[in-house]
Order: C-alpha cells, then structure tokens, then sequence
C-alpha cells in the first residue's frame, strides 16, 4: 500500500516536472523566434532520414522473422493430402504479397523521404492521371482473378473430395472441457444420438435400448426428487425457482426418451448402429492413407475441431453436426523422424472460445498403419459393452445380446 | 459584422434557407455578448458541434487507455505464463490473485478490450469526433442539421461507456465470451460466469451504443445532403466529408441488424426463447430450448461486423487523403478514383460477411461466393494505396506529426491489407480462421491503421479544436515509438498463426515449438507501446491549457474550416458563411504566386476563369 502511494506520488511529480519543463522550452523558443507550427529543416530532414530507417528495420523484421520461424520445424509440411495443395497455394499468395509489400512500402517511404520539405522547391500540381490509375485497376485484377480461381479450385478438393468407400467415420464431440472421439465400429455406421440422452455414464447421449431404460432410470429418479423438493417447498424463493426449473426440463426430458422407447418397442426403430461404437478419450487413432470423415457435434456451446497439421478446422455447433473430410498421409512415427523430434504429436485443439480452460482443451492424435490401427480399435470396449456394465450396477436388465 | 447579412435569397440553397436562418439567428445572438451559456449549457449539454466533438474525443481517449490497460493485463500473461506480477493484483485485486491473472477474467479482457477499442474508442471515438468536427466546418455550416439528436447522439455513447465501465465491476464478472459474444457461450450463465449480469450489461451498453451511432449518423447524413454551403457540390467536398457520408451510411444500415441480434440473444437470455439455443445440455440439465440456430447469430453479427470494420477504417483513410495532401502540398491523386474505391468498398462490405463463417458448418459453395466477393475488395483497396502514394510523388512533404500518422495509416493499410487476401480466401482461411494470423492481420489493418488515422487526426486539427498547438517534439517521440512497438508487437503474430497457434489461449504455447520467447518480445512491444501513449494524454492536456497560441491557418490548408476565427463561436462563422468556388486541393498551382495553396473560398483568378470555359 505504502509502495502504491509512494509510486503515485513519483507519478505525479514526474507529470508535473515535465509540464514546468514543457513551458521552459516553449518560452525559450518563443524568445528565439520559433513559431510552434512551423517544422523547421532539420525536424523535416530527421523525420525523413527516420522514414527510410524505418523501412530497412521493417524489412529485416520481415527477413529475419521468416528465415526464422517460416520453416519446417516451426510450420511443419501438410500431414493430409488437401493440406499440400493448401500449403502451396498459401505459398503462391506469399510470393504475390510479399511482392506487393516490398515494392508498395519501398516506394511510400523513399517518396516520403525523396520528396522532403526544401523551401526553393515547389510541389508538382498532379491531380490524376486516367491511364495509370487503369493501369493499378487492371492489374490487381487480374492478379485477384487468378488467386480467387485457384483458390477456388483447392476449396473445391478440399469440401468435396471423391467419395471412398472406404471412409471412416469418425465422431468428435465436444463439450466443457474436453474431447470424446467416436469410431463407427464394424458396420462404419455412427448410431444416433440425443442430447436428453446425456447421462454420467453415456456422455454423448447415444441411444440404445439399453441406454434408455438406463436413461429412464435416472430421470424418473431424479424428476421424483425434484418434484417433492418442490412440493414440500422448504426453499427460499430463489432455490426454489430454480428446482422448478430443474423439473420443468426433466418432465421435458422424460417426454423425448420415453418417445425414443416407444420407437424401439413398436419396432420402427432398433437403434443397433450405435452398439459396435467405441468411445475414446485419450488419444485419437486413425489409420494412414485411409479417408476421414469428421462428424462434429457439441454438448454445450460452440466448440471448434482445429487439427493444424492437417489443415483441418471446423465448429462444432449444438444443435447440428458438421462434416469435414480429410486423408492423413504422413503417420506419426514419419513425422517424428522427418522433424527429429521424438516427442511429437499431432493434435487436436479447441479454436473457438468456449470458457475458463479453453486453452486446455486438446487431445494427441496419432496416425498409424491400418494393422496397428485395426488392433488397437479391437481391443477397445463397445458402447454396447459399456452400457451393460452401467446397467447391471443399476441393477436393471440387458437387451443386448454379445455376438461374439 | 453588420446586422444579419445572410439573405436566403442570396444563399440560393432550398432547404439550406429555413435552417441556415435559424441557426444563423442563433449564432449571431450567441456569439455576441447579449446571451450567456452557463457552464452547463456550454460544457456539458452542449449542442455546438464543435464541442460534442471534443467531448467524442476525450470520453472516446478516456476508454482507449482502459482498453490498452487491459490489453496490457493480458500481454503479461502471455508473455510470461503463470508468473506472479503484482501490479496485476493491484489493479484487479480478486481477478489476480498473488498476481497472476485468473483465466476467467483473461477472457474478460479480452472481450472488453475488443468491444471499447472497437466500438467506443475506434467508432464513437473516430467518427463521434471527427465527423462532429469536421462536417459542418469544412461543408460550411453553422452546426449539424439536428443539434439537439447531435446532443442526445454523445449522451447515449456516454451512457453506453459508462455500462460498459460498470461491468469491470460487478461480481462474476465481465462479459468474457470473446467481443463477438457467439452464444450458446454468452447466452448460459451456466457456461461461463461473465455470462450471467456482465453479459446483460454489454448488451444493454451496446443497444444504447447503437443509439447513438443511428443518431450520429442521421445527423452526418443529413447535414451533408441539405448544409453545404453556396458552390459547395458533392464533388468539391474534402474527401474526409466523403468518408464520414460513406462511414454514416454504412453505421445506418448495419448497427440495426446488430440492434436486432442483440434484442434476440437478449430473449434466449432471459425468456426462454430458442433462437440461437438447441438441443444443449449444460451443468447437468438438458434445456428445453430446441429447433434454434447459433450460426444465425453469426450471420447477424457479422452483417454489422463485417461494415463495422470500415466504419472505422474509412474515417481513418478520409482523415489520411487530407492531411497526406495539406502536408505534401499536392492536390490528393486521383480525387474522383479516391471517392469511387470507398463507395466501392461500402458496397462490397455488406456482401462479404461470410469469410468470417467459412468453418462454421455454411454451405461450401457459400463459402466460394464470399471468397469471390471478398477478393474483390482488393481492388478498390489497391487503388487507394496506390493513389496515397503518387500523392507524396513529387510533393514538398512537412513532416508534422499529423503527416507522419498519415503516412503511417498507408504502410499498416498495406502490411494489414495484403494478409487480408490470404484470409478472404477460403481453402487459406481453414487453417488460419482464429489463430494469431487473424489477431495480427485485423490489428495492423483496422486497429492500428484506424488508430493511426485518428492520431493524424488530432494532431492536425488540435489548433481548429482547441486554439493551441500541440509539442511537436512529444509528438514525434509519440509517432516513432508507437509504430516501432505496433509492427513490433503484431508482426511476429504472423507467424504464430502460420504455425496454428489459436488466439484466446490463456497459455499451453509450449505446444507450438518455441513461441514462449516470441511472446515475451510481444509483450515487452506492446509494454512500450502502451506506456508512450501517456506521453500523447500528457501532450494533448498540457497543449490544451498551455501550448502556444495557434494561428488562424497553421498548416496553410485550403479547406473551410481554416477559414474560422481561432475562438470559438456557436455558429462557426461571425459573419456570412463562406461561398465556395473551387475543389479543396488547389496546392501548389502553377500560377508563379509565392503562395503555394488557395483556399476553397477564394473566387477564380481570370486565368481560371478562361481555363475553365476552354473546358
């Protein structure tokens, strides 16, 4: 506290010092003649000099920012295969702005240093000149025609590339704060999902038959507690509007499972596809040279599935799925040995800002040969699996039958 | 003067007449001796143009240096990750404890130092000052068309800063969902503390903003179509006139469609509604809310965002052609062309709101037409750069520190724009949307650039403002020392985004091999840099009291406003207002007078006179 007023006090003195300092050279130049508007030679010819060492500092930035961090080791090469055709049409825009920049900013600052006050000179009365400015019209043009093709072109591969039959499916959801990854399975099919399905158990909200009596289960439970907390209304006013609410979005809840019940006993619906699921929390595994296709969805807010090194990125919406497709074509273990770098991952981030640890939300991925990768996935547990587990300790009984 | 010699007849403007009378009355009784303003009336409801324009400036002064003292807090977590810094603790107190900075209110400050420096400081702040300023002054009016919505137009950007202020205050927090707040995050209290009251204050500050700036910009609008005086055509006006017109426009057609996003996120807050809300399960409980959209918000916000960005740019680029031209003693090059590229530009920025949402799930072939017309862009925008820069070719350049901010704005517009070309292009933009690359591309081309452009701004026109000159040395100092630490601080930032490195990240840079350095120079630029501004705050209030004396016209400039007596009177002109009889960028002429400009009210010479019928 003490230290805090003592270093206003420096504060104050220092503003006041400067002001009295301030008016001592003012009055002084005054008495010299000076006028406060005028720019004398020598402020007119350091300024300029300072132009023109600006523009060399500018350029060694530039110089010794991209020898240093525009390189492999810091911007490793595209791991995917739309990610080469990006990286070189980034490359291609690079050179046509770096051009730009070198000859707009060399010829601003020489101008500005060229063409400095000199009182027995007087400036060029230049108003306009039609051709050139046709000529600074046509030319970006054509420059801007050619990117917005390419770059067309690679958006074109990248949103839509030849259908494979072959393609993973594969889920990422999100929620606060962290990822779920979820494989298709042996039928390469993503069963459904709901988010009245969320429980601890089954964090993506699946649905099977066995998670909706599960699910029933736990909301009838807790839609009953809810209900005598609100009944017997030993809450203050504000508790209790909330408990209120608590049971409005339960009997909400309740409703849409007891829907998806219905649907798996009339038999219209057998909600099989999500049985071989396999959910996966720590680190992503996904084969080599084999089509991807992310399917994103979010719990809460708005994620974003950003896989820089795949040139990949997409939101992750509540309330819709979004898609994006990609081929991994460097494995892990390449890419080790291609950056020296024994302790390299890729990764999967959180881009898009979602709360208090945003910054932590990520998860390895790691791309390996389709036997390392067929091996690990077998030995991974089912969603079906999964499930019975939970619901025996309910102590409920299971519809699902293990064919293996 | 004589009695009242402003004849309506003589004025010859229909609709000019009735006001201009009025006014006229007023400015005649006002400046006289007979009726005294009480401070109140003078100072603080003031509905004289000229003064709402210093109160712009000084509210919009007061909020940048909170904005840059919370983009401060954060660059030392950045820079140096978890380590205590006590000064943290002493301005934020429970925000940082021990002195590191709690990642809640990093979030918080971020989104707070985004909203003031966008809106309060680089929309109300520019604009609010420059257009109030300058529009009736150099269109040769006696005040703007509604000097009482004029009036109301600073209040309701008062009240709104003064909401926005409240919110560093209140327990949870500030909003802290990023200045974009995208729901669902801004729309839960349940997501995310500063969604809970600091939400519903920035929203309520907002909505009074946008107030404000529909006022504002009526009023722009409306003087300039009905005020200019005798012989001032469109085309004989400052393009600074032209760019406050355009930048009005654009304020009137998109702050709406904030208006109405904001009232919807206001709904889902607060009354159950479903508009950006679906299918969520949060803090244990699955709302009931379902069918709504969160990417509809980003269509809504970003059909302002995207205007938005050059509402604070044009003024900027406005304020550049005038002071680059007063300063090079050129005419500006190619005024016509310079006019044609904003109103391109305006246009265009209404139909590109979508290279913002590329990753957000749009249609592919949406994204291809939003990369087409955003590429577009490019053209109107090289024009303009390069017409900057043929109007120093040839010039007898003064280096004032006015003219140094001036050339400054075309170097960051260049730097930022160029970035702009790999970022409209959507394959590019996949893996660059949200990282450090965008931080740096939209800091240099409409924070600092626009940032530039104001600077250039109050530099030059402090003697129209207040009578004085500003310390040139001071502001010399203040112009090397912010673009040294300004392409110091966001250049690197290019790099980082080139390697992935996500903006908005409290830490984890380890991640992206050897940024933690990098950082920490970041950091120590941006220190720099924010500490020399308080050497501009000390220039302008010591200037403002005790700087020299300004002559009537210190930087020769042709334009009307130099026209005015250096005290100020209600009304701007003590006798008739001034009749124009040429563009305003008659400098050096070859016509072998000594005298190197000729201001906009001085009638033809006979020379001229021939020269024109030969036309």
């Amino acid at each position: 506290m003490l230290l805090n007023l003592i270093l206003l006090a420096v504060v104050l003195l220092a503003i006041v010092t400067s002001a009295r300092l301030l008016m001592v050279f003012q009055f002084a130049a005054e008495l010299r003649g000076k006028k406060a508007h005028e720019i004398s030679d020598s402020e007119n010819n350091m300024n300029a000099l300072l132009t023109l060492v600006s523009l060399v500092g500018l350029f060694s930035m530039f110089f010794y920012l991209t020898a240093t961090y525009y390189n492999e080791k810091y911007i490793p090469g595209a791991a995917s295969e739309h990610g080469v055709e990006v990286d070189s049409l980034l490359n291609l825009n690079f050179y046509v702005i770096t051009l730009a920049f070198f000859i707009t900013q060399i010829l601003l600052m020489w101008f500005a240093y060229k063409y400095r006050y000199n009182k027995n000179r007087r400036a060029t009365h230049y108003a306009h000149n039609d051709k050139l400015e046709m000529i600074w019209t046509v030319i970006p043009a054509i420059v801007m025609a050619v990117l917005v093709l390419k770059g067309l072109i690679v958006w074109n591969h990248t949103t839509n590339p030849d259908p494979d039959k072959n393609t993973l499916n594969l889920e990422l959801y999100a929620r606060q704060f962290d990822w779920t990854a979820r494989y298709s399975g042996a039928d390469n099919n993503l069963g459904k999902a709901s988010y009245t399905m969320i429980n601890q158990g089954n964090i993506l909200g699946l649905i099977s038959a066995d998670a909706i009596s599960e699910q029933l289960s736990i909301v009838r439970a807790d839609s009953l507690l809810a209900d005598s907390t609100v009944t017997n209304g030993f809450l203050p006013a504000e508790k209790l509007d909330q408990e209120k609410t608590r049971l409005r979005r339960l009997i909400h809840q309740i409703r849409t499972v007891v829907a998806f019940d219905y649907a798996f006993k009339s038999g219209s619906e057998t909600y099989a596809a999500s049985h071989d699921d396999v959910l996966v929390r720590d680190t992503i595994i996904i084969p080599v040279n084999r089509p991807v296709k992310l399917h994103m969805r979010s719990q809460d807010v708005i994620h974003s599935a950003y896989l820089p090194h795949f040139r990949v990125h997409m939101y992750c919406v509540p309330g819709s799925e979004t898609y994006f497709a990609f081929k991994p074509i460097t494995t892990t273990k390449e890419m080790k040995a291609k950056l020296n770098d024994p302790d390299f991952e890729y990764r999967l981030y959180c881009n898009n800002i979602c709360g208090a640890t945003h910054f932590n939300m990520m998860l390895p991925v790691r791309v390996v040969s389709e036997k390392e990768y067929a091996a690990w996935l077998a030995s991974k547990k089912t969603f079906a699996e999964e499930t019975k587990t939970r619901l025996a300790q309910l102590g409920l009984k299971t519809n699902f039958v293990n064919n293996n | 003067m004589s009695e009242i010699t402003n004849n309506p007849a003589v004025e010859g403007h229909v609709g000019h007449d009735v006001h201009e009378s009025h006014a006229h009355h007023h400015g005649h009784d006002d400046h006289g001796h007979h009726h005294k303003e009480s401070f109140i009336t003078k100072y603080i409801f003031s509905q004289d143009h000229k003064m709402i324009a210093k109160q712009f400036l000084i509210t919009g002064m007061f909020m940048g240096l909170v904005g840059m003292m919370l983009s401060i807090f954060f660059r030392l977590q950045l820079g140096w990750p978890g380590q205590p810094m006590p000064i943290l603790e002493t301005f934020l107190g429970k925000w940082a404890p021990d002195g590191v900075l709690d990642p809640n209110f990093y979030l918080a400050a971020v989104t707070i130092h985004g909203t003031i420096l966008v809106f309060m400081v680089l929309t109300a702040g520019l604009s609010g000052t420059f257009s109030n300023l300058l529009i009736p002054l150099q269109l040769g009016a006696r005040d703007m068309a509604s000097p009482f919505l004029n009036m109301l137009s600073y209040w309701f950007f008062f009240l709104s800063s003064l909401l926005m202020l409240m919110s560093l205050f209140v327990e949870t927090g500030p909003a802290s969902a990023g200045w974009t707040i995208y729901p669902p995050l801004s729309a839960l209290p349940e997501a995310s503390p500063g969604s809970g009251l600091g939400m519903t204050l920035w929203l309520f500050s907002i909505i009074a903003f946008i107030v404000s700036v529909l006022m504002g910009g009526l009023n722009y609008i409306t003087t300039v179509m009905n005020l200019r005086t005798k012989g001032m055509s469109m085309t004989r006006m400052p393009l600074t006139v032209w760019a406050f017109l355009i930048t009005a426009i654009l304020g009137l057609l998109s702050f709406p469609v904030l208006l109405g996003a904001g009232l919807l996120l206001l709904f889902d807050r607060s009354m159950g509604t479903s508009f950006y809300l679906s299918d969520i399960y949060v803090s244990g409980q699955a709302l009931e809310q379902t069918g709504g959209s969160p990417v509809l918000y980003q269509h809504l916000f970003w059909f302002l965002g995207h205007p938005e960005v050059y509402i604070i740019l044009l003024p900027s680029l406005g304020i550049t052609s005038e002071v680059l031209a007063v300063n090079a003693r050129k005419p500006i090059f190619g005024y016509r062309a310079m006019i044609g590229s904003m109103l391109a530009i305006a246009f265009l920025s209404f139909i590109v709101w979508g290279h913002h949402m590329y990753v957000t799930g749009m249609d592919p072939l949406l994204g291809s037409v939003f990369t087409f017309t955003t590429l577009l862009i490019a053209i109107p925008s090289a024009i303009k750069a390069f017409n900057y820069i043929t109007t120093l070719w040839k010039g007898n350049i003064v280096f004032t520190p006015g003219m140094l901010f001036a050339i400054g704005v075309v170097s960051l517009f260049i730097t930022g724009g160029l970035t702009g070309i790999i970022l409209a292009d959507s394959a590019l933009d996949v893996n660059l949307h949200h990282t450090y690359f965008v931080v740096a591309h939209f800091h240099i081309v409409m924070g600092v650039a626009s940032m530039f452009g104001t600077f250039a701004g109050v530099y030059h026109w402090f003697p129209k403002m207040f009578g004085r000159m500003m310390n040139k040395k001071l502001g010399y100092l203040h112009f090397w020392v912010t673009l040294i630490s300004a392409y110091g601080v966001f250049f690197p930032m290019h790099y980082m985004g080139l390697a992935g490195v996500p903006r908005r990240y409290y830490q984890n840079f380890e991640f992206f091999s050897g940024f933690s350095d990098l950082n920490a120079v970041i950091s120590v630029f941006a220190i720099i840099g924010g500490l020399v501004q308080f050497v501009f705050v000390f220039n302008f209030f010591y200037s403002m009291f005790k700087g020299p004396k300004a002559p009537k016209n210190p930087w020769n400039a042709s334009t009307l406003e130099w026209t005015t007596p250096v005290e100020h009177i209600h009304g701007n002109w003590p006798g008739d207002i001034p009749t124009v009889h040429r563009w305003p960028y008659d400098y050096s002429l070859p016509n072998g007078e000594e005298r190197d400009f000729v201001p906009q009210d001085e009638p033809l010479s006979e020379k001229e006179k021939v020269a024109e019928h030969a036309h």
